[in-house]
């Protein structure tokens, strides 16, 4: 009778596993069948994130209006969730989505693992030269051309001027050949902090604490880099002098000095700046909108900072969008992807955010438009002579997001206390190992 | 006629051989039917099961053995998965990520385990009485179980805000200076602990809480006339008749604690420094922030070794500690 049990579960155990081995292996095969060409008609659905709910509803109307043969379905994600959305839905191989915003980074890990489509199909050499080419670059893999930009973006500093009137100090120069050094930065915090004379009062805080987005470009400006040439290398870069230098200061605003704010989020800086609770923020530009509606703030911008003995660095890097390597209807996706890059649909994005675009006969505009030269509108002026003269990009690996989460964390252990060197040494050990797969 | 009478003149041989197969006949069918009914026996609780059966194999039984097949895979260029072998698991064993997570996972299980056992043992005896009171006082316990972990876990991440926390505002009154709390590698695994802990031990009490009700009075007044104290009490009476109720408490919990992944995704992220980062974080942060499936796979099977070895050890244990006790039980009533 035992016997009979065991055979019975043996036959179960081995049936389950031999399915589970079938379905491991044939994956593939069926997304390669599913996956063909259409024609310019039919429905597709473009995944991108809530934040940019506005500017994606203009575009989407715009190409309506254009291609009424082609029904646009638009499912969006908080930021936060768009890369495990990403991985879930494209790592399934699911036809769900045919057009998906990405990342810059993260083009070549998706197309690496065959996420998304090459383009080159779609795009002649001159539409692809509409482009900077260190977008162009952002959004090839090998060769090829797999997601073209849908913006550009840029960081300054913004600052609150009641509080440095409130302190007696002068307003930052908007000028970057008189950009601030961060130490300027952490004196006037100092001051501005002593004069407030309000505990909840902070120096200076970054939108997006402890991403490496915002925060690698104080390595860069201390000269420092986050990963090798080839993208697989970190040790001797991320414990390198100019990472360690720039997560020493990192650490010390927060922990030394106490300038910088610790346990909040960066879903909360934006409405701490507005609240009057800090005095500095280094911000993506297009948040000048939001200050702009803000009812009694008085603010101003400067340059992003740089480490004195450094060079200028500066966030940037953009969003594009692909086309989904198992959509249904690539033809009309590439279509879309076309129109919302650099067609009308770009405009309507770009309008009804307030972001600068990626294309470089729209950055010409922001020095010869007049309009562009008084405040708030010369933080485009500005973004524009930053994005052609120290901007900073991530680097370009195909562990990308492996080398993120682990940075990231670090960075936030570093903020809260944790031993810069030692950190950063952790940190390249665990990196490493994971880099391995891609070698 | 004559035919009739030769019908009816058989001779007591051929009457005994016809009594035989008659006989011989009603064994047969008897026996069918007492195999069919053996049969059916044995079929109907299996019938029973079935349905249950087949929902563990879909839901249990396939994503465990998907995750063992998955874990010898590994998804290459061009998203084409390749058979690896081992390698997914000797690369594991040569994270420092991953190796940490081990730690912090039994560091976790067995100090969370214990504890909100002893704490339920613990509220369970207080709350076994019949007051109006007492029952208030039950409900108010339960109120944590009934929350949402991640409700939970949110409401505690704002209180425990090292800037703008309600519980360091508290601290500040008493003079206490503020604690980092979350954002310390030194606090955060014991503030975890302290949240699940919170909110485990009302559900763990109620299971206990049906044990002792069901354990007969008369024993008590048994050991009363033997002139037992609140001690030896519990540890004579009350907790060995609980028994079955604490392996199935302590199996359960420890599960449960192995697989604990919500208050670390919502309050830490694993940090600080990887000090909160269990295995079921590093298989979900392998599958869904790095894509790598084959690391996760490789996890998930690796904590489904462990949690057996755990459950099994467990039971052995419990298994022995009963054997012996009812050994000593035999030898005490020869004596007698």
């Amino acid at each position: 009778m035992k016997q009979k049990l065991w055979k019975s579960i043996s036959i179960i155990g081995l049936f389950i596993l031999s399915t589970a081995l079938i379905a491991c292996g044939n994956d593939k095969a069926e997304a390669e069948a599913s996956a063909s060409d259409g024609e310019l008609a039919g429905s597709i659905t473009f995944l991108s994130i809530a934040e940019y709910h506005n500017g994606n509803v203009q575009a989407v109307e715009a190409f309506k209006t254009e291609y009424p043969d082609i029904h646009v379905e638009l499912e969006e994600y908080p930021f936060t969730q768009l890369f495990d959305v990403i991985e879930i839905k494209l790592g399934s191989q699911s036809s769900n989505f045919d057009v998906v915003l990405t990342d810059a980074t993260m083009v070549s890990g998706y197309a690496y693992r065959g996420f998304i489509a090459p383009l080159d199909a779609y795009f002649t050499e001159e539409e692809k030269a509409v482009f900077a080419p260190a977008l162009v670059d952002s959004g090839s893999y090998r060769d090829s051309f797999y997601a073209p930009p849908i913006k550009n973006s840029s960081h300054v500093l913004f600052y609150n001027k009641n509080l440095l009137d409130a302190a007696g100090l002068e307003y930052p120069s908007a000028d970057p050949e008189k950009r601030l050094a961060w130490d300027e930065v952490v004196e006037m915090s100092e001051a501005i902090m002593a004069a407030s004379g309000d505990p909840t009062v902070y120096g200076l805080t970054f939108e997006q604490i402890s991403r490496p987005y915002q925060i690698l470009p104080l390595v860069n400006s201390a000269k420092g880099e986050g990963i090798g040439p080839d993208g697989l290398t970190v040790d001797g870069y991320v414990n390198g002098p100019g990472f360690t230098k720039s997560m020493q200061w990192y650490s010390d605003i927060h922990n030394v000095d106490k300038i910088a704010p610790k346990g909040v989020a960066p879903a909360e800086t934006i409405g701490l700046f507005t609240a009057g609770k800090i005095a500095f923020i280094c911000a993506n530009i297009f948040d000048y909108r939001t200050f702009e509606s803000t009812e009694g703030l008085r603010y101003g911008f400067a340059p992003f900072p740089s480490f004195a003995d450094g060079v200028p660095a500066t966030p940037t890097d953009s969003f594009h969008i692909g086309v989904s390597n198992f959509s249904e209807n690539k033809a009309a996706a590439a279509e879309f992807v076309k129109f919302f890059t650099f067609g009308k649909g770009n405009d309507a994005f770009c309008n009804a955010r307030g972001e600068f675009s990626a294309r470089v006969s729209e950055l010409q505009k922001y020095f010869d438009d007049p309009q562009y030269e008084n405040e708030p509108l010369s933080i485009f002026r500005l973004a524009a002579y930053e994005a052609q003269n120290s901007a900073a990009p991530r680097p370009k690996s195909l562990g990308y997001r492996e080398w993120e989460s682990v940075i990231g964390a670090t960075i936030e252990d570093i903020r809260n206390g944790a031993d810069v060197e030692e950190a950063l040494d952790a940190a390249v050990s665990s990196i490493e190992v994971k880099l391995v797969p891609y070698r | 006629m004559e035919r009739k009478d030769a019908a009816e003149r058989t001779s007591p041989a051929a009457d005994r051989y016809l009594e035989y197969r008659r006989n011989r006949f009603m064994n047969q069918i008897q026996s069918v039917n007492i195999n069919y009914r053996r049969l059916r026996e044995k079929l109907v609780p299996y019938a029973f099961l079935s349905s249950s059966f087949i929902l563990i194999i879909l839901f249990k039984g396939y994503p465990i053995a998907y995750s063992v097949v998955g874990s010898f895979f590994r998804r290459v260029a061009g998203g084409v998965n390749a058979f690896v072998g081992f390698e997914n698991y000797l690369w594991l064993f040569r994270d420092p990520d991953f190796l940490n997570s081990i730690l912090m996972t039994v560091k976790f299980t067995f100090i969370v385990t214990p504890l909100q056992i002893v704490l339920a043992v613990f509220v369970a005896l207080l709350f076994n009485r019949n007051h109006l009171f007492v029952r208030v006082s039950r409900t108010i316990v339960y109120i944590p179980v009934a929350i949402n972990m991640v409700v939970a876990s949110t409401v505690w991440n704002l209180m425990l805000n090292p800037s703008s926390g309600v519980i360091n505002s508290i601290l500040n009154v008493f003079g206490i200076s503020s604690q980092p709390f979350l954002t310390s590698s030194n606090q955060a695994m014991y503030v975890i602990m302290l949240i699940c802990c919170w909110k485990g031990v009302a559900y763990w009490m109620m299971f206990l809480l049906a044990g002792l009700q069901s354990i007969d009075g008369s024993f008590y007044e048994a050991g009363r006339i033997d002139g037992t104290n609140f001690f030896s009490e519990l540890f004579l009476i009350t907790l060995p008749m609980l028994k079955n109720s604490l392996v199935f408490v302590t199996i359960s919990d420890t599960m449960i604690n192995l697989f604990m992944f919500v208050p670390v995704y919502l309050l830490t992220g694993g940090g600080p420094q990887g000090s909160t980062n269990v295995l079921m974080f590093e298989a979900y942060r392998s599958a869904f922030k790095y894509s790598n499936y084959g690391r996760s796979y490789a996890i998930i099977t690796i904590l489904l070794f462990i949690s057996l070895l755990v459950i099994g050890l467990q039971f052995r244990v419990m298994r022995e500690r009963g054997a012996s006790a009812a050994k000593e039980s035999r030898n005490k009533g020869d004596a007698r």
